[in-house]
């Protein structure tokens, strides 16, 4: 009887699980292509980084730091247990990335993209586009992770307690 | 039902697999035009033929198609224009030195 009542509680759960591992899956492919065609044309990427306005220092730094964070993304979101730490990192990342094109947009259209895969072609505006979409992706998988984890809490405290 | 849960637990791996591809897909043909380039180290030029710059790759030397992403906006290889950045073996050149005569492969032109 208890488990017959739990029923919809387990079928909630294991759809927001298939939602959650659609929304990893997709960011963990977008890393991975970015990193990918990053590594690809690693010079390339070099040069575009050092040509952005930012401080020469913060711009030599970033060529060794971003690939490796960038990175640190997949194993994050591949993991079950990491998988909500995968999405705050993506969340973060993705938000900066934004935040940062945004300002590009308005004050340095001109400059060439430092982004892997076919982005440097698309311009800022739809770079922009690509980033908000996979920064919603982030927060709603965030947000999903935390509503399961609750709603777990809660089904183990309800079975426990019967 | 059993088959698609199956399905689902792959899909991370199917997408870490997918962006490998991808990304080589997509970089090949970056790679294949840039070989035959010379590489130097590049540096912005006024129209007298002075260097103006420190070197615009300290990290290592490029190619041209790579230092044309680097140059101002006004610097896009246009034939029979002065050249505005220049490509150098030396990652030295100092601020005011005189270039004279370099190889074509080695400089990228004005627009304007």
């Amino acid at each position: 009887m208890e488990e017959q009542l739990l029923q919809p509680a387990k079928k909630t759960s294991i759809k927001i699980d298939q939602a959650i591992l659609i929304l990893s899956s997709l960011l963990i492919l977008m890393w991975v292509f970015t990193i990918g065609s990053k590594l690809m044309t690693f010079t390339k990427f070099q040069m575009q980084l050092l040509a952005q306005p930012l401080p020469l220092w913060l711009n030599k730094m970033l060529v060794y730091v971003l690939i490796p964070v960038e990175l640190l993304n997949v194993p994050l979101l591949y993991f079950t247990k990491t998988r909500i730490y995968g999405f705050s990192l993506s969340l973060l990342m993705m938000l900066s990335f934004t935040v940062y094109i945004a300002w590009m947009l308005v004050f340095h259209e001109n400059l060439p993209c430092a982004c892997g895969g076919p982005i440097p072609k698309w311009g800022w505006d739809k770079h922009l586009l690509f980033n908000i979409f996979f920064t919603l992706l982030s927060a709603t998988g965030l947000w999903l992770t935390k509503t399961n984890r609750c709603e777990a809490i809660q089904l183990r405290s309800r079975l426990t307690n019967k | 039902m059993n088959k698609m849960k199956n399905l689902f637990k792959f899909l991370p791996m199917f997408a870490i697999v997918a962006g490998i591809a991808f990304s080589a897909f997509t970089s090949a043909n970056h790679v294949v035009q840039n070989k035959p380039l010379a590489t130097y180290f590049w540096y912005e030029v006024d129209a007298d033929g002075h260097v103006t710059s420190e070197t615009l790759n300290p990290l290592g030397e490029v190619d041209k198609n790579a230092a044309m992403s680097l140059a101002p906006a006004d610097c896009a290889d246009t034939p029979a224009k002065d050249f505005c950045v220049l490509g150098s073996s030396s990652d030295d050149l100092q601020i005011d030195d005189q270039i004279t005569s370099p190889p074509t492969d080695a400089i990228i032109r004005r627009t304007n």
